[in-house]
């Protein structure tokens, strides 16, 4: 079953289901992206004063409570089988709306170091809960056919805005952007949560259908379900690695002036315009892979591209200094980028069951995306702070995806057949 | 054996011989990265600087365009066509005369630009885009002979190619036809990925080989897969020609197609896109059959629902 067969039936619930994923998705990763992200460095940093250290810690006990607060509550609603109460998920995701709205509206009153890590719990909070509610619903709302397709369209949603629409990045732009989506986020999803209409009804019982249920990579055997339990370790730590690859080297050209203002930081639109198409392209390419090439051969392009994309900037470095650069090195990178977040959307859905998904999601974003990423800007920051110089820092994200790239290919001949529970 | 030996040698030629259908014949251009350079003849081609500095002295000239991006340009003599320049600077002498046009937009121009330029001057965001010019306008007689040419020497490469690669040319035929989404996708990511490597590999001279090879991979994909495009057409569109008469079939396929695909690029804005379209499909299939060698089997969901 997919979009088009249920066009054809003009099955509509199940098709405002896509809208709905993909528009509570694309918002979701839209503000992680943006605000979480790139926002609240600013603050700290501008508003709060802190030093680089400061805002590390800071950013370390965020990505930890979420990380701990994910894998809490992806366990508890496993436990008490959310998975069959399709509304019930629509409340928790209104109340972690409603929680970022009352978040982002009171950013400019904290003024005190304390009171920014009351509101990183409070914030982290929303994020955990957020992460395993949002990304259970696949299993209720996208085929399994569609998912890859789903996922590309989330990506290139969220990456467009954040490209085109990111004119700056301070916080008081993202917070002004932010209020408005996230009210009309607080009164959709909050209308869904508590009217009762046959379309939620319908919704709330597609998870039953296998076709919507169980995963791609959850293999079924004479009505037996086979877990891919070293599936989900590979992955989890292919992912970590990917995100930890990224962000390591990100992070650090973020503070070059010369590497941003030519391309993710242009002035001109026609720049962010471009990397933002790039992003596009490079989120159907990958929704158009990841549904039809096996996943390892996805892992290979997107360790392969960022091994190339680090190798182009540090060429670049060494050549021609920290000065501007050709589009051709955020083209690429957006491309990487692109392809492993599509991956990141639609792969831990496919490994779950409705019963599992929400562990698993849990699992994988806390372990692989909050982890990876808080040992990557501690590191960043560490390296900057002792005056690593940002040639040698490049290269060491380039050593890491070779690495990882030649010991995926190493692995492939040592592949050894899905565990069966 | 040997007869085989002869069929694959004559294949190569006619591949080789593919680059003299070059839409323009002899082409030239110089580029200039660093150093001082002074032109004091007639010089023929497209000049571009990047960076270091440029003479053209006073009886001196440049058949051709001039882009300047960053270093700088003194012109004493004569530049044909037109010059754009976009950073560095540009110093117009007394003697200076442009022919064409001057886009000047960025970088510092010095000198009186309304004397010596000839044509109009269009300055900050009414510049034109820098393009290359041809060195010779082709006449229709010459296009017509070169698409012609063009279409015979692929059509015989494909009755050279077809004949030990059958299998081969079927697989990425069936590919493009079946899959042409992920074929699309594949391919350009072949495209920018491979074009950045190769690229990259020759900037390191050491690598200029392997980045040569890497050209050459990829043109042969490129008309690989427009060979067996050509085939699989041909095939649905006369079946039983294709089992009557298979070598003429298939040198007919190729012939007409690519004489099509000649024609098409002529269209402005959709010609070239069209082409590169069937280009990025063509190259997407042949890598996802690996050169034709296995049939593409999109990884199937386990649980076929």
């Amino acid at each position: 079953m997919n979009f088009r067969e249920l066009f054809q039936q003009r099955n509509w619930p199940a098709i405002f289901g896509y809208f709905l994923f993909i528009g509570m998705m694309a918002a979701g990763y839209y503000y992680n992206l943006t605000f979480v992200q790139l926002g609240l460095e600013d603050f700290t940093s501008r508003q709060l004063g802190l030093h680089a250290a400061d805002t590390a810690q800071n950013m370390a006990l965020l990505a930890i409570c979420t990380c701990l607060i994910a894998l809490a509550s992806g366990w508890w609603m496993a436990k008490n089988d959310l998975h069959r109460k399709f509304q019930y998920k629509l409340k928790i995701s209104f109340g972690v709306i409603l929680t970022q709205l009352v978040l982002t509206y009171a950013i400019p009153f904290v003024h005190s170091e304390i009171w920014f890590t009351c509101w990183l719990i409070l914030a982290s909070a929303a994020l955990g809960v957020g992460v395993p509610t949002m990304f259970s619903m696949t299993a209720d709302l996208i085929p399994v056919r569609d998912r890859g397709y789903a996922a590309a369209l989330v990506t290139a949603s969220s990456y467009f805005a954040a490209a085109v629409f990111s004119k700056e990045w301070t916080v008081e732009f993202f917070r002004q952007q932010f209020l408005w989506i996230l009210l009309a986020g607080a009164i959709g999803v909050g209308t869904l949560a508590f009217i009762k209409h046959p379309w939620i009804e319908a919704l709330a019982s597609q998870h039953l259908d296998p076709a919507f249920g169980i995963g791609r990579f959850v293999r079924t055997r004479s009505g037996q379900v086979i877990r891919p339990s070293r599936r989900v370790r590979a992955l989890v730590l292919a992912m970590f690695l990917i995100y930890f690859v990224d962000s390591l080297g990100f992070l650090r050209m973020l503070k070059v002036p010369g590497l941003m203002d030519s391309s993710w930081q242009s002035p001109l639109v026609a720049d962010r315009l471009f990397i933002a198409v790039v992003h596009v392209v490079g989120a159907l390419i990958g929704g158009v892979l990841y549904s039809t090439l096996n996943e390892r051969h996805l892992f290979y392009w997107i360790f392969g591209l960022f091994a190339l994309t680090h190798l182009q900037y540090s060429l670049h470095i060494r050549t021609m200094g920290e000065g501007e650069i050709t589009l051709a090195l955020p083209m690429l990178y957006a491309l990487a980028v692109s392809l492993y977040t599509v991956v990141n959307f639609a792969i831990w859905a496919d490994l779950s069951t409705p019963e599992t998904i929400s562990i698993n999601a849990a699992l994988g974003v806390a372990l692989s995306a909050w982890t990876a990423t808080f040992l990557s800007t501690g590191l960043a920051i560490c390296w900057q702070e002792q005056g690593m110089p940002l040639e040698r820092h490049i290269q060491i994200v380039d050593a890491v995806a070779m690495i990882a790239f030649i010991g995926l290919i190493v692995m492939a001949f040592f592949r050894k057949g899905v565990k069966t529970q | 054996m040997k007869r085989k030996q002869i069929i694959l040698v004559i294949s190569l030629l006619l591949a080789v011989m593919l680059s003299g259908c070059g839409s323009n014949g002899m082409y030239r251009i110089i580029f200039v990265t660093e150093g001082e350079h002074t032109i004091s003849n007639i010089s023929s081609g497209e000049l571009i600087i990047l960076g270091g500095t440029v003479t053209i002295d006073e009886n001196a000239a440049l058949d051709g365009s001039a882009h300047l991006v960053s270093g700088m340009l003194t012109l004493e003599g004569t530049i044909h066509e037109d010059v754009s320049a976009l950073g560095g600077t540009l110093q117009l002498g007394d003697h200076a005369a442009i022919e064409g046009i001057l886009n000047h937009g960025g970088g510092k121009l010095e000198g009186n630009a309304v004397e010596n330029v000839a044509a109009k001057v269009n300055t900050g965001t009414g510049i034109q885009i820098p393009e290359l010019t041809s060195p010779q306008r082709e006449t229709a007689f010459l296009q017509l002979s070169r698409f012609i040419i063009n279409a015979a020497l692929l059509g015989l490469l494909a009755l050279g190619v077809n004949r030990y690669l059958t299998r081969q040319m079927a697989l990425i035929g069936e590919t493009i036809f079946q899959h042409v989404w992920v074929s699309v996708s594949m391919g350009v990511l072949v495209g920018i990925v491979g074009l950045s490597l190769v690229v990259l590999m020759a900037y390191t001279i050491l690598l200029i080989p392997v980045a040569m090879f890497g050209f050459f991979v990829f043109a042969l994909s490129i008309i690989f897969g427009w060979i067996s495009f050509a085939i699989f057409v041909g095939q649905r569109a006369a079946p039983e020609f294709s089992s009557t008469k298979p070598k003429l079939f298939i040198f007919s396929s190729v012939f007409l197609t690519i004489l099509g695909m000649n024609f098409i690029s002529l269209i402005p804005i959709v010609g070239p896109i069209t082409n590169i379209l069937f280009g990025v499909i063509g190259m997407g299939a042949v890598f996802l059959t690996r050169f034709g060698m296995r049939r593409f089997v999109p990884e199937t969901i386990f649980n076929q629902y």
